[in-house]
């Protein structure tokens, strides 16, 4: 259970601070698999940044489980992200010197732990990488490459794998298919996933997606559809009264 | 768009990397500048100081053969009569003869104030031949009174009317300080002591008997300087140089000069061991930077630049910070100037006083070196970046893993020039093709260096690993992820190591190698010598006194002086070798030693007699001060010359040939008998304690003082060269901290992932660590066998004793090197640690 109340997050200093947060209350159950959606600029981002400890807050609350991280002290986070929080971003950030195999069990090796045999080959089947593990990230595709930062996002048994458009850099079949892995992921290791997306038909795959706009949650949609999303993206540039494509419509119209 | 827009935003944005590239041309130009300054200084001072002393004299006569010695005039070589014949040229008004000698200022210890010299020097009684000026007190009168350089005066706080105690070949006497004097403005000449007598003491307590040094005549009004030495070499005749008082000075600047060029020349040895050090940081700094812009010099390949455009951004860069470098150089040459002069006073070699010199000369140098060095090293960067393709810029380029295998020319040159410069250097007689060799070797390992990386940091790569787990592993891995940039920087510390362990084996080689000489040589108990070079002797009385002491079976004094042979001029001493062999066995390779009994004949040290191409038997021409040009007729050559040097002819002929004060005893050898060592040498050392000038040796300790000539010379270079280490750390600072920019990404993803702060900054130490005992490992172990071959060079390939290490050395280096490494990796690793997790991910 991850759940965050009150949370007010701005950017710069006076004059000119920019609110990227105003007040958002969330709650995501354990076991599913949510969306973050909205426009550029809607604090998607920060939202994920924040909810995962990478980022401070001004105002409000995050609780990790039974954890109050807010108040967590730079070391203490760092061990949470270490051993709770799995990352997946969209440029896939594995480190050139190490191999895939070796690049999965970095969080582990950081603290001088030995995965455990059976969650690792889980894993690595799981994501169909085990005759990719001893390549190097250069010798690995785009799709590859995702799934061995997913695995490395999984190898802790985390409590909440957070996912900032993970398909981002990816072409549509294997954007597909790591979704797919995402969604087996919460239905068969019961894991907790929130991805920032943009593309409507990667948040269809979700359990509910919540809109953000100007900081603020303003839609929540339990079981969406692609076209449900798409509306509702809709719905909300017609209440900003913009004329401009958003991100989501040319995703879906390409 | 200008591409001269580009240059400076590029600079301006790079602040980091401009500031390292400055500072390494900084500190090259520092250490050449320093070197420059020093010499001019020095040099200046000499000039001042020489014009002083010779003001008043018209024309000072000396011997024509020039047997040097004493500091102002040259030996005590003249008959006192010619004093006469020069008063007796018409328009000379006054003429007189000037003695020196040794006489060394003791302070209130006992103890010799001067670790150069001490000059003793008569006061004439006219004073326009006064080679000093008073500068308090009156001038000394009668046996009892001398003035002291105020310098001296200064340190001991002497005053008219002081006592002040005075080491002379005879042993110690007090004399009563009258006044201080000095040359001109300074205090005193070359940073000697200096103790003036009135003439008829300096003749007797110098021991010159009746010879001197040099006559000095004053004209008359009105007459010309040359005319004046026309008629006064006419009336000497062609024994003697007869020079005007502007030429003397000139000589006297030649002759001091010459001690103090010496240290002008090591200085300069190493600004150029700094500049080569310098030049490499620079060429690894861009070769770096080059790569790392590959996207965007791509980039404006792609708008339409040209190649020699691109390159040529590249050189202007470089000259641009070189520019900087130089003039941040210079003003901290001259503060490192200040820096040697302190530490020269405070070894005890002051330097001569004078203002500080900056010739136009310096500062022109500093300028085309600083820039220089930039655009040399900056070269082949330059060339790859012309060679930049513009498609570079579309394709997504990583940094990706750097190749180790070499360039085909690189595997044909290196081989070769290893095994040759190998070859040259252990074949070689002389200094020349050993040093060539060495040269090579160097260059030969640098070519290869990249291909080098992975076998010679597989050590220290497992050693980190094993120590700092997961995060050394990793730092292992970047070491072999960029074996060129890992061979750049790692090669400039080996290159700062290698040198300082090159001087540190020769010197240890050369040490060891004396020690061993007097050891397999000295057969006497005891050895009373007095520091070579410092012009102090023991009058042939200490000699006699020790004979006579209980407990001591015989005393041999042992007299040299200088004499001239073709093409060379060498110290020889008079020796008995009937008495002799008790005392030392010299190791005669080829004819006898007895047959030294025989008037006109010499022994020469093997070693020597090969330089100079002698061989067994042959007759040699030598000219010794007193008794002219005569042949000698090489009987023995021997091997062991720490003893008693690499000249011997018969004590008789020795008598005869030299003047008074060359007579003095150099060195005194003791045999005791048997079982009496121990209570005889408390007699010695009480006889002794009246000859400041000498010191007490057992066979053990005076091994180790024949040494210590080479030891204090491979300190004073070790010290310097150390510096050029500090440059060597900076190639490693800023090649981590450019390192640590371009990863921003992979450490932010780091922390992203939970890596805490201690976990970078093992990862950043750790490829410091590695990087500085490779290099520092590579240094070492090329520097000791090139210094043994260099040592091995320098006697001519006799070095009869295993290759020595420098254990004491190496010891202060290696781990000094580490600490240093270590402390390199502070500011890259809080820099690291400092890096935003969120900016680190967005960044590109």
């Amino acid at each position: 259970m991850i759940a965050a109340t009150g949370l007010a997050k701005s950017y710069g200093a006076e004059p000119n601070r920019v609110p990227a947060l105003r007040g958002v209350d969330v709650a995501i159950p354990k076991g599913t698999f949510t969306a973050v959606m909205g426009p550029s600029g809607s604090g998607k981002s920060t939202l994920l940044h924040c909810l995962s400890g990478l980022d401070t807050v001004d105002a409000g609350t995050v609780r990790i489980g039974d954890t109050e991280i807010t108040a967590l002290p730079e070391r203490a986070l760092t061990r949470l992200r270490r051993e709770r929080i799995g990352f997946v971003f969209q440029a896939f950030n594995l480190l050139p010197t190490l191999t895939a195999g070796e690049n999965i069990v970095l969080p582990l090796e950081l603290t001088g732990r030995r995965p455990d045999p059976e969650h690792f080959d889980a894993v690595v089947t799981l994501l169909g990488l085990a005759d990719r593990l001893e390549h190097r990230p250069a010798q690995l595709s785009g799709g590859q490459a995702q799934r061995v930062a997913m695995a490395r996002a999984l190898i802790t048994g985390p409590d909440v794998v957070f996912a900032d458009e993970p398909t981002g850099n990816l072409d549509r079949r294997t954007g597909r298919e790591l979704l797919d892995l995402l969604r087996r992921s919460v239905d068969e290791l019961g894991q907790t996933v929130v991805m920032v997306t943009h593309d409507p038909a990667a948040a269809a795959r979700t359990d509910r997606v919540l809109l953000l706009a100007d900081g603020r949650v303003v839609d929540d949609v339990a079981e969406p559809s692609g076209a449900e999303v798409l509306r509702r993206l809709d719905e909300l540039d017609g209440d900003e009264n913009t004329n401009q494509s958003t991100d989501a419509t040319e995703s879906v119209s390409r | 768009m200008r591409i001269v827009t580009v240059l400076r935003r590029g600079v301006a944005a790079r602040k980091a990397r401009g500031l390292a590239t400055a500072g390494a041309v900084a500190a090259a130009v520092a250490f050449l500048a320093s070197s420059y300054i020093l010499t001019d200084t020095v040099n200046a001072g000499i000039k001042q100081q020489a014009d002083a002393a010779t003001a008043g004299v018209s024309a000072v006569v000396t011997d024509a053969r020039g047997f040097g010695g004493s500091v102002l005039t040259g030996a005590p070589t003249l008959p006192v009569s010619l004093v006469s014949k020069v008063r007796a040229v018409p328009g000379v008004v006054a003429a007189e003869g000037i003695v020196e000698g040794y006489a060394m200022p003791l302070d209130q210890h006992g103890h010799p104030t001067s670790g150069l010299g001490g000059l003793g020097l008569s006061i004439p009684a006219d004073p326009r031949l006064r080679l000093v000026n008073l500068q308090s007190g009156s001038w000394p009168q009668g046996p009892d009174e001398a003035v002291v350089d105020a310098g001296t005066a200064q340190s001991l706080h002497l005053a008219a009317g002081s006592t002040l105690h005075v080491a002379l070949a005879g042993g110690v006497r007090a004399f009563s300080v009258t006044g201080t004097v000095g040359f001109g403005g300074a205090q005193n000449i070359a940073g000697l002591s200096v103790v003036g007598f009135d003439q008829a003491t300096a003749g007797t307590v110098l021991g010159s008997g009746d010879t001197v040094a040099a006559v000095e005549a004053v004209g008359a009004g009105g007459i010309d300087p040359t005319v004046l030495q026309a008629r006064i070499t006419k009336a000497v005749g062609g024994d003697y140089t007869v020079r005007t008082g502007a030429q003397q000075a000139a000589q006297l600047v030649t002759q001091v000069g010459s001690v103090t060029s010496t240290i002008g020349a090591v200085l300069q040895v190493f600004a150029v061991v700094s500049v080569v050090v310098a030049a490499l940081l620079i060429a690894n700094i861009f070769a770096v930077t080059v790569a790392q812009r590959t996207r965007e010099l791509a980039l404006l390949r792609c708008v339409g630049a040209g190649r020699l455009q691109l390159a040529r951004l590249v050189l202007a860069e470089a000259s641009l910070t070189g520019l900087v470098g130089a003039l941040v150089g210079l003003p901290i040459g001259l503060a490192v100037t200040v820096g040697l002069r302190w530490g020269f006073d405070h070894f005890g070699l002051p330097l001569p006083a004078g203002p500080t010199v900056i010739a136009a000369r310096t500062v022109v140098l500093c300028f085309v070196v600083g820039p220089g060095i930039s655009i040399v090293a900056a070269a082949s960067a330059a060339r790859r970046a012309s060679r930049s393709r513009p498609l570079a810029a579309l394709s997504a380029v990583a940094t990706g893993d750097q190749n180790s295998r070499l360039s085909w020319w690189r595997r044909v040159i290196s081989v070769p020039a290893v095994l040759g410069g190998a070859a040259l250097a252990a074949g070689a007689q002389g200094v020349a093709p050993a040093g060539l060799g060495s040269i090579l070797i160097l260059f030969g390992v640098g070519l290869a260096a990249p291909a080098l990386v992975r076998p010679l940091t597989a050590g220290p790569r497992a050693l980190v690993a094993s120590v700092s787990g997961f995060c050394g592993r990793l730092a292992g891995r970047q070491m072999t992820r960029e074996p060129r940039r890992v061979a750049g920087t790692a090669g400039t510390l080996a290159v700062a190591v290698a040198t300082v362990s090159i001087v540190a084996a020769m010197a240890a080689s050369l040490v060891s190698n004396s020690e061993l000489d007097v050891r397999r040589s000295l057969h006497a108990e005891l050895v009373a010598s007095t520091t070579p070079g410092s012009g102090a002797t023991l009058d042939p009385g200490a000699a006699r006194r020790l004979a006579a002491l209980p407990g001591v079976a015989h005393a041999t004094g042992l007299s040299c002086g200088i004499f001239k042979a073709p093409g060379d001029s060498e110290k020889a001493c008079g020796v008995d070798p009937a008495t002799l062999s008790a005392d030392v066995d010299p190791g005669v390779t080829a004819g006898r030693l007895a047959d030294l009994a025989a008037p006109d004949t010499m022994a020469v040290n093997a070693l020597a007699a090969q330089r100079d191409g002698w061989h067994l038997g042959q007759r040699i021409p030598i000219t010794s001060p007193i008794g002219g040009t005569r042949p000698v007729r090489i009987v023995a050559l021997y091997d062991n010359e720490q003893v008693l040097g690499a000249f011997l002819i018969p004590e008789s002929d020795y008598l005869r040939e030299y003047p008074p004060q060359d007579q003095g005893l150099d060195e005194i050898l003791i045999r005791t008998e048997p079982g009496q060592t121990g209570p005889a040498r408390q007699g010695v050392a009480a006889v002794l304690a009246g000859y400041p000038q000498a010191a007490l040796d057992d066979r053990a300790s005076f091994a180790v003082r024949a040494a210590q000539g080479f030891q204090l010379l491979a300190t004073i270079m070790t010290a310097l060269l150390a510096l050029s280490l500090l440059i060597g750390i900076l190639a490693v600072l800023t090649s981590l901290a450019l390192s640590v920019l371009e990863r921003t990404r992979e450490i932010g993803l780091l922390r992203a992932v939970g890596a805490e702060a201690s976990h970078i900054r093992t990862l950043i130490r750790g490829e410091a660590l590695v990087t500085v005992a490779t290099g520092t490992a590579a240094g070492v172990l090329l520097g000791l066998p090139i210094g043994w071959l260099l040592a091995r060079a320098v006697l001519n390939g006799h070095l009869p004793g295993p290759p020595s290490i420098p254990v004491p050395l190496l010891a202060v280096v290696v781990p000094a090197a580490f600490v240093t490494g270590l402390l390199a990796a502070v500011a890259p690793a809080r820099r690291a640690v400092r890096i935003g997790v969120l900016q680190a991910l967005r960044a590109e």
